[in-house]
């Protein structure tokens, strides 16, 4: 049974992975096994599979919502008990005011949630003050600020500067991307980093915890 | 599927009236007494003094006729095997060159029987390569029986189709012995097809009259015979593309009549390699843009006739790996592929066929790849218009998560590189494919690093070793 959840979460098979839970917590395997023995390896294979080449972007971001449907079964079952899992971090992210370049942002959030982290995805055109409010509010670990035009790249200072002023900006780190967006821009403007692409992103913003 | 259409259907109709004309009227010249006596007992009429062949026009159809449509060429594993009525474009290596630039040293050389072996190695392992022609000619080996043991060294190491040059009738008996010894009976060798004999013309207007009287005797074994004419536009043929095809037809045409009607249902390939002189050099040209459309016009002509084409494409005059060999070894390919050819040689290969290069053997893989996904074209119909899916997905969301696309992902709609490179800048800046070249080289050498596949047990081993030994007392002086 763990091992046919296993596999509908590499495969990426999301209903069937829940149906699977499902039956599982009916018969009487704990919450905390089925995570750890079938939800995590599974999706942590398919990071393997993807890292090697053999895996497709579309692929990893299936694993990772069928992870995630799985969890929503089993999270409210493991609260409180030892060993209880939590998501590798909170991750703001967002495309910059003035800016409606989507996609890009879309896949690195994706593939954040797909590698284990809370993910709040504010959209596009998301205004600096947008931005503060929802940090302030999530405590998050991590804010992504996405630009795809050179016109747009000075918010992403702004919200740096705005992150100052507010007294949050140690509290938590700041990525910047977008095709414009350099790792000089990055440092410039006092970013925490700069990933050109999604996988970057995930393994940036790993190597922040570890 | 992409269909390329280079000649309207009157120049092909034109084309073939006018290679009827010119083998009735001018015929061809063959200077060997044993063809010249057997065309006049089948039919043709012969002037033995000037050696030249003339083909009644009612003979070349009958001679159309009774060539096979279609036909298996068969690898030694037979899971190989080319099945030559499908529609797609099966890829074999190019032959056969003299040169190499070694792996490790990168020294420009004479090719040696080791660097056969490499390339036999690599082709066998590569998948993209169907059916395999040697490539550089083992100048270390003796000369008289070269051919028949770098065929054997061949065979030893691939289990994929085999085409090759038989020079002299007296090789013969030898090529069907090692075939025999392979294979175990002279009733398998008929039926499994595991050799095909190349047939070259001497254009203008001629054949080579050991090679031909080779491939003549080589149809008692029903091995298939692929005739290939190489005529040169502005040199060996006249200047306009559509008469060095005419040219290329009327050669092809004069063979297979004469095998037909040597032995009726002999396999034959109508094969193609024309090319054009460049005319500041005066060199043979192959990577042109004019022999990409003079092989698309050939295969046409093939597809004409129903027979199966060859076209010698994906080739380059370019010295090394680089801008010059991506270019041509596109244009002399890709339009015979879309024009429907069956089968494709020429990677690996550069200095116009004489230089092999392992590295461009690897990257000839991702040339295909593209001009292949090219063929492919567009699927069409209401299973790949998803209006529904546009509509529910509506404005600013996405489809990278999306069911369907996870559905599609390996279907071949996209096709997935595997040399080239398409990482944001400061990841190329440090990824192996920045140099294609080494990352090319490093696949080469780490597929002749694994240990080394062969096709031989022991005791055909041994046998092999039999032919070659007295092939070796026959032939050499």
């Amino acid at each position: 049974m763990l091992e046919e959840i296993r596999k509908a979460i590499l495969e990426g098979e999301e209903e069937l992975a829940e149906a699977l839970v499902n039956k599982a917590l009916e018969e009487g395997i704990p919450a905390l096994e089925i995570l750890n023995k079938a939800c995590i390896p599974g999706v942590e294979k398919a990071g393997a599979l993807f890292e090697q080449g053999d895996y497709f972007l579309p692929e990893l971001i299936a694993a990772g919502q069928a992870t995630k449907a799985a969890m929503n079964l089993l999270m409210p079952r493991v609260k409180g008990q030892e060993g209880e899992w939590k998501s590798i971090a909170a991750f703001v992210i967002g495309t910059v005011e003035g800016d409606v370049h989507d996609i890009g942002k879309t896949i690195v959030a994706s593939m954040l949630s797909a590698s284990g982290f809370d993910v709040i995805d504010l959209g596009i055109d998301v205004p600096t003050d947008k931005f503060l409010e929802v940090i302030k509010d999530r405590k998050p670990e991590f804010v992504g600020l996405s630009a795809l035009l050179t016109s747009t790249m000075p918010k992403q200072k702004a919200v740096i500067e705005a992150l100052k002023a507010a007294g949050l900006r140690d509290k938590l780190k700041v990525i910047v991307g977008g095709a414009p967006v350099t790792e000089g821009w990055a440092q410039k403007i006092g970013a925490d980093g700069y990933a050109a692409d999604a996988v970057a992103a995930v393994k940036m913003a790993k190597s922040f915890i570890s | 599927m992409l269909h390329l259409d280079v000649l309207p259907e009157e120049d092909k109709k034109l084309l073939h009236e006018k290679t009827l004309e010119l083998l009735e009227k001018t015929g061809i010249v063959v200077k060997s007494g044993r063809i010249l006596g057997l065309m006049a007992e089948l039919g043709c009429s012969v002037d033995h003094e000037h050696s030249v062949i003339k083909f009644p026009k009612l003979l070349v159809e009958k001679a159309i006729a009774t060539a096979p449509k279609s036909f298996i060429l068969g690898g030694l594993n037979p899971e190989k095997n080319i099945d030559l009525g499908e529609d797609r474009t099966y890829l074999a290596t190019d032959g056969q060159g003299c040169f190499v630039v070694d792996l490790k040293t990168g020294e420009r050389r004479n090719s040696l029987m080791g660097d056969l072996i490499d390339s036999v190695v690599l082709a066998d392992a590569l998948e993209y390569i169907d059916f395999y022609w040697p490539m550089v000619t083992a100048t270390d080996a003796k000369d008289e029986i070269r051919t028949l043991s770098e065929l054997a060294t061949c065979y030893r190491y691939t289990g994929k189709h085999i085409q090759t040059d038989v020079f002299y009738p007296e090789q013969v008996p030898f090529f069907i012995g090692l075939l025999e010894a392979i294979l175990g009976s002279k009733e398998e060798v008929k039926a499994r097809k595991i050799l095909s004999a190349v047939c070259c013309s001497v254009s203008p207007l001629s054949y080579d009259p050991e090679m031909l009287e080779a491939c003549l005797d080589l149809t008692e074994y029903e091995v298939p015979i692929e005739v290939l004419p190489m005529p040169i536009s502005g040199a060996t043929a006249p200047f306009s593309l559509l008469s060095t095809v005419l040219m290329n037809n009327v050669e092809v045409l004069a063979a297979l009549t004469m095998l037909q009607l040597h032995k009726p249902g002999t396999p034959v390939i109508y094969g193609s390699a024309p090319g054009i002189l460049d005319m500041k050099t005066g060199l043979f040209a192959v990577g042109s843009v004019e022999g990409g459309l003079q092989n698309a016009a050939c295969s046409e002509m093939a597809r004409y006739y129903g027979l199966p084409g060859l076209a010698c494409g994906l080739s380059s005059d370019a010295k090394e790996p680089g801008i010059q060999a991506a270019m041509e070894k596109v244009s002399s390919a890709l339009p015979a592929m879309l024009a429907g050819t069956r089968l494709l040689c020429g990677v690996g290969l550069l200095e116009t066929a004489q230089c092999f290069h392992y590295e461009q053997l690897i990257i000839d893989e991702e040339i295909f790849g593209f001009m292949n996904r090219m063929k492919t074209g567009i699927r069409g119909g209401k299973d790949y218009v998803f209006a529904d899916l546009i509509s529910q997905i509506g404005a600013g969301g996405e489809y990278i998560s999306h069911k369907s696309t996870l559905k599609q992902l390996r279907g071949g709609e996209h096709y997935v590189p595997s040399l080239i490179s398409r990482e944001a800048f400061d990841k190329w800046q440090e990824s192996p494919k920045k140099d294609i070249r080494r990352f090319a080289r490093e696949k080469a050498e780490k597929i002749l690093q694994a240990p080394r596949k062969e096709y031989f047990s022991e005791e055909v081993l041994k046998e092999v070793g039999k032919v070659l030994a007295s092939a070796e007392k026959a032939l050499c002086s």
